[in-house]
């Protein structure tokens, strides 16, 4: 393990406690998403504890109320595809009302099934996967031409790696030493036809961003105190990318939709919302008592 | 004369590609949001700037669609980005990075697409329909070298996401004493109330001033009309010109679908249906090597090929008069 995380305060404690409600948060607005107008589920929940972390644990420098405020760090959700847990996020930071979660993909609603532009936080539109790394490089070009100090965070799927322009990406920020990029996988092992290694072989997956020239760390991705470390101590080498591979749960959290395609995109009936929302509330209960 | 300047690029026989360089040079000089990547034009083009701007000069090889996508970074990041590269390398390989990452960000990126290769045998032509279906995107065909130094100066002025279509052979000279270009406005060459013909692009514009002159020896009297920026079109004056001379006969290197003609047609589809030809290349890849004016020759392009079809089509309107 890695002091560094240690030096700053490993989260534990009441400050891990107010972590794990916000991702329990993310994954209620999640499910009330799915349940009303259907989401991107599996993919969703498998990010929920990543991008509470990210929002809620100091990581991002962010402000909610000056979006596009000069020197801000960089949050590209590459895998646009899981807007409910971003939206669930920004919202629960503050760029726009909770109460407007209930517009998802609805008519006249900003918030589509694709995060768009003109939403307060959202940096870039994705949804069309293996766009992100590539604008981050873009980002962090600029940073260090400026000398500024701020940081670009690039959230990926999995599958979204068997894009070729990723690679691209990966092979340009190691050539241009961008220590100002960090990539977060979410290696939820899990595509819309199945298994990744069944329907495109990823491993070697950190070994190939190895020989890419980036510094790679492995984590639990639903442990939030190894995220908080792992997120608070980038870049993991001077002069050289960081990429967080975060080991997650397809679905996590609903045991119907865990590590299974079938729940990649799906409406939750509202049989299957109840049962969602007392087994987030459930799982918590059961760590409390452990 | 100073080096670099207008008249002086007029004098030097420079490429298209070439002006646009210095022109380039030009806007990095006063400007330090620009920046500018290179896609392995290999015309060694870029060396220049380079050499005067090491920190704002991006090498990035073949990686199109990473290209593309770091350009939009940069341009989020309020900077300038000038790309260099073959056309088919931005708007077919990255035309997806062109389309998310420039202009639906309305990015403030200009994209200078070489559409090189007539001894390759596989030229990407299809540029201006690609480039012209992409929202916020601003699409110009400069006529000459002056004419592209001018169009990147403005360009560069021009607040998003900017396609310059680019040769790297010398083309005929059309703007010898520089040329007043402001996007959008299209630049009457020549006068005349018989007919109108509207080019764009490298070679074919001093084409159809020379199939102008052509017609003239036939007492036709043709106005010539170099619409630079296929998008947006000039509305207005393709409004007076098909009021005023009945028929529009339009000129490109290019597929007959989606081009100059396309643009051209809906305009005057809506503002004041006349007959009209669009001439340019048939519905098929072009896969025989040859020089660019042998090319225009063989698709009727040239001058005498041009000043043929202004011919038949004022016949057949005559006739029906």
């Amino acid at each position: 393990m890695r002091d560094s995380g240690l030096a700053r305060g490993a989260v534990a404690g009441e400050r891990l406690e107010t972590l794990q409600e916000r991702a329990d948060a993310l994954r209620r607005h999640i499910v009330n998403m799915a349940a009303d107008s259907g989401a991107h589920v599996g993919g969703s929940m498998s990010v929920a504890d990543i991008l509470a972390v990210l929002y809620f644990d100091g990581v991002l420098r962010v402000d909610p109320a000056q979006p596009r405020s000069d020197g801000r760090d960089y949050l590209i959700f590459s895998k646009g595809h899981a807007s409910a847990a971003l939206y669930g996020a920004l919202a629960e930071r503050g760029f726009f009302p909770v109460a407007e979660l209930a517009s998802y993909k609805r008519m006249g609603s900003r918030l589509a099934g694709h995060p768009a532009k003109s939403i307060p936080g959202v940096e870039l539109a994705t949804g069309s996967l293996g766009h992100g790394l590539a604008v981050g490089n873009g980002l962090a070009l600029a940073g260090k031409h400026d000398g500024r100090d701020y940081r670009v965070f690039v959230v990926m799927g999995d599958g979204e790696c068997q894009e070729g322009v990723v690679w691209e990406a990966a092979m340009a920020a190691a050539h241009y030493r961008l220590d100002n990029l960090v990539a977060i996988v979410d290696r939820n092992g899990v595509q819309e036809d199945g298994p990744t290694e069944k329907i495109m072989a990823l491993e070697p997956f950190a070994d190939k961003w190895r020989a890419f020239n980036w510094e790679v760390r492995e984590v639990d991705g639903h442990d939030i105190a190894a995220l908080s470390q792992a997120l608070h101590a980038v870049p993991f080498a001077a002069g050289r990318p960081s990429l967080l591979l975060a080991r997650t749960v397809k679905g996590k959290g609903l045991s119907f939709a865990e590590n299974t395609h079938t729940w990649h995109y799906g409406k939750l009936s509202s049989e299957q919302r109840t049962q969602a929302l007392s087994e987030i509330a459930a799982s918590r209960a059961g760590q409390d008592r452990s | 004369m100073t080096a670099g300047s207008p008249q002086w690029v007029a004098h030097q026989g420079l490429t298209a590609a070439a002006a646009c360089r210095l022109a380039q040079c030009e806007l990095a000089r006063n400007d330090a949001r620009f920046f500018s990547l290179e896609a392995n034009p290999g015309d060694a083009g870029g060396f220049p700037f380079r050499a005067e701007f090491p920190e704002r000069y991006l090498a990035w090889s073949g990686a199109e669609a990473s290209l593309i996508g770091a350009a939009g970074g940069l341009a989020l990041a309020g900077k300038i980005p000038l790309v260099n590269l073959f056309s088919s390398f931005a708007l077919i390989r990255a035309c997806e990075q062109v389309r998310l990452d420039l202009c639906y960000h309305h990015a403030n990126a200009k994209l200078f697409g070489s559409i090189e290769g007539p001894e390759t045998g596989l030229p990407e032509i299809e540029d201006l329909a690609l480039a012209r279906s992409l929202p916020n995107m601003t699409v110009i065909a400069p006529a000459d070298a002056t004419a592209a130094y001018h169009a990147t100066l403005a360009a560069g002025a021009h607040a998003g996401p900017v396609y310059i279509r680019l040769t790297r052979t010398a083309a005929q000279e059309v703007y010898g004493r520089g040329c007043q270009f402001k996007i959008g406005q299209g630049i009457v060459l020549r006068d005349g109330s018989d007919l109108t013909l509207v080019a764009a692009g490298l070679g074919v514009v001093a084409e159809a001033l020379a199939a102008a002159e052509l017609l003239r020896r036939d007492g036709i009297d043709a106005r010539v009309i170099d619409l630079h920026t296929v998008k947006p079109v000039d509305r207005a004056l393709l409004k007076q010109a098909a009021e005023e001379t009945g028929l529009i006969v339009t000129i490109e290197e290019h597929p007959v679908r989606g081009g100059l003609g396309g643009a051209v047609a809906e305009v005057l589809g809506d503002e004041c249906p006349v007959p009209m030809r669009i001439l340019g290349i048939p519905d098929a890849c072009r896969e025989q090597p040859g020089t660019q004016e042998e090319h225009l020759r063989r698709c009727g392009l040239d001058a005498s090929g041009i000043a043929a079809s202004a011919r038949r089509a004022l016949e057949l309107e005559w006739q029906e008069a």
